[in-house]
């Protein structure tokens, strides 16, 4: 190493980062070393703040810093209903329809045979107990329309059909503002089986 | 940059960065081969729908100086019925996973993928009652084509023909006192009469043939932890998809 100790240790924590490279992991170490002191220790107390604070909410298994969070806490929702998704990032994905009044469960994953990720690895348990508790109406199923979380909806599904719910899974079909002539097969397919009379 | 085309089936895919994928596919003039498709997670990308998993289509891939990256992709057949199902889904993801992990990189092999392309017919539209036999029948082809075929006929090191055990260090049946003298032979694997019977007719059909050997949900057991074993020698690891299969097939 050509640097001393403590600028190379910061540029080896800075490279363990995604998409960060030894050359940018240089780069913003230097940077580092160039701000004010005050914003350093802002910084670093972030990180380690969301560290310690950030937990599982234990009804919808999304990430919170109360427990229960904010969206299992509201009245205005509609508890009977469990939109199932893959990761926090699909809560907000679907909170921005503004249409969606119900609840969701995170299940901070997909199952993936080729990955070795199984229904054990995922937060399916949870989901499972919460069902089984009572009270639920309909479960949506809003996992990823890939191979992945087609896999995790079915298995899902035949989950819960012996508990009497509802489970629906989220249509599949044309984008907002496409031609048709660049849609492929397999969505145009899906788009044709969910027809609906007008 | 320089653009080829490729025929291929989508073997695995990955995550890259925020909306990207690694696609492996299997072609049929190529072999493995692993490109980047650029943006196609985002659900209105081009290439979305072509490189999801288990895909049977012509890509154009573009030449790039670590990955090559997939600029168009045409799906010829989209294999929905593996998807739409759970027990189908496994099997295929066992077919892939084993035929990416025992291929090379960039060696071509054209019986093999041809039988890959077969065989996801078979999983995808035939009768379930006939998935364990399909997967058996491609498992001991493909070993033949990469050439590890298992020895069958008789015993490896001394042609006896009473033969009960599968050694996979030696690649085939051996026999009793084989097992105990040669060197290597000692971790085996005890095999039934039937069940060496019946992985002798599936290792000599062709195609159509396999399915009308039927072994039982017994036999099928237990050739099933056979190649397991040979696999798992030959890998030096379990596969990950065998876990999922066991689980879907137990309810």
């Amino acid at each position: 190493m050509y640097y001393v100790e403590p600028i190379a240790r910061l540029i080896r924590q800075l490279s363990r980062l995604p998409g960060i490279g030894p050359k940018t992991a240089q780069r913003l170490a230097f940077f580092i070393l160039k701000m004010e002191k005050r914003q350093v220790i802002e910084l670093a107390n972030a990180m380690v703040r969301a560290k310690d604070e950030i937990g599982y909410c234990s009804i919808c298994c999304n990430l919170t810093d109360r427990d229960p969070c904010n969206l299992c806490r509201r009245e205005d929702r509609d508890h009977s209903i469990i939109c199932v998704v893959e990761e926090p990032k699909d809560v907000v994905a679907m909170e921005k329809t503004r249409e969606y009044k119900g609840t969701y469960h995170v299940l901070q994953g997909a199952i993936s045979p080729m990955e070795g990720i199984g229904p054990e690895e995922i937060r399916l348990k949870e989901l499972l107990a919460r069902v089984k508790d009572g009270g639920i109406r309909e479960i949506i199923l809003a996992t990823n329309p890939d191979v992945e979380g087609e896999a995790t909806a079915m298995y899902i599904a035949r989950l819960m059909k012996p508990l009497g719910v509802k489970v629906t899974r989220i249509a599949r079909g044309l984008p907002e503002g496409g031609a048709l002539e660049y849609v492929d097969e397999v969505t145009l397919l899906k788009a044709l089986e969910g027809r609906y009379e007008i | 940059m320089a653009l080829y085309r490729v025929e291929g089936i989508v073997l695995k895919t990955r995550e890259l960065g925020e909306a990207d994928k690694i696609v492996t596919l299997y072609c049929r003039d190529q072999g493995k081969v692993r490109a980047v498709a650029r943006g196609s997670r985002r659900p209105r990308n081009r290439l979305s729908s072509g490189t999801q998993l288990f895909t049977y289509g012509e890509f154009l891939l573009s030449e790039g100086k670590n990955l090559d990256a997939i600029s168009q992709a045409e799906i010829r057949e989209s294999f929905r019925g593996l998807r739409e199902d759970l027990a189908r889904m496994a099997y295929a993801s066992y077919v892939m996973e084993l035929t990416g992990e025992m291929v090379e990189a960039k060696e071509p092999n054209e019986p093999l993928f041809l039988l890959l392309l077969g065989v996801l017919h078979l999983l995808g539209e035939d009768d379930p009652g006939n998935h364990e036999t399909i997967v058996r029948f491609f498992e001991l082809k493909l070993l033949t084509l990469l050439g590890y075929r298992p020895h069958l006929r008789n015993c490896v090191s001394c042609s006896n023909p009473e033969v009960s055990f599968f050694s996979p260090a030696l690649g085939g049946m051996v026999c009793r006192r084989c097992r105990e003298q040669v060197p290597g032979a000692t971790e085996v694997v005890k095999v039934a009469p039937g069940t060496v019977q019946a992985m002798r007719k599936l290792d000599e059909s062709r195609f159509h043939g396999a399915r009308a050997v039927k072994p039982g949900a017994t036999i099928n057991r237990e050739m099933e932890f056979v190649t397991r074993t040979y696999i798992t020698y030959l890998l030096e690891k379990p596969l990950k998809s065998w876990a999922f299969l066991d689980m879907v097939r137990a309810n």
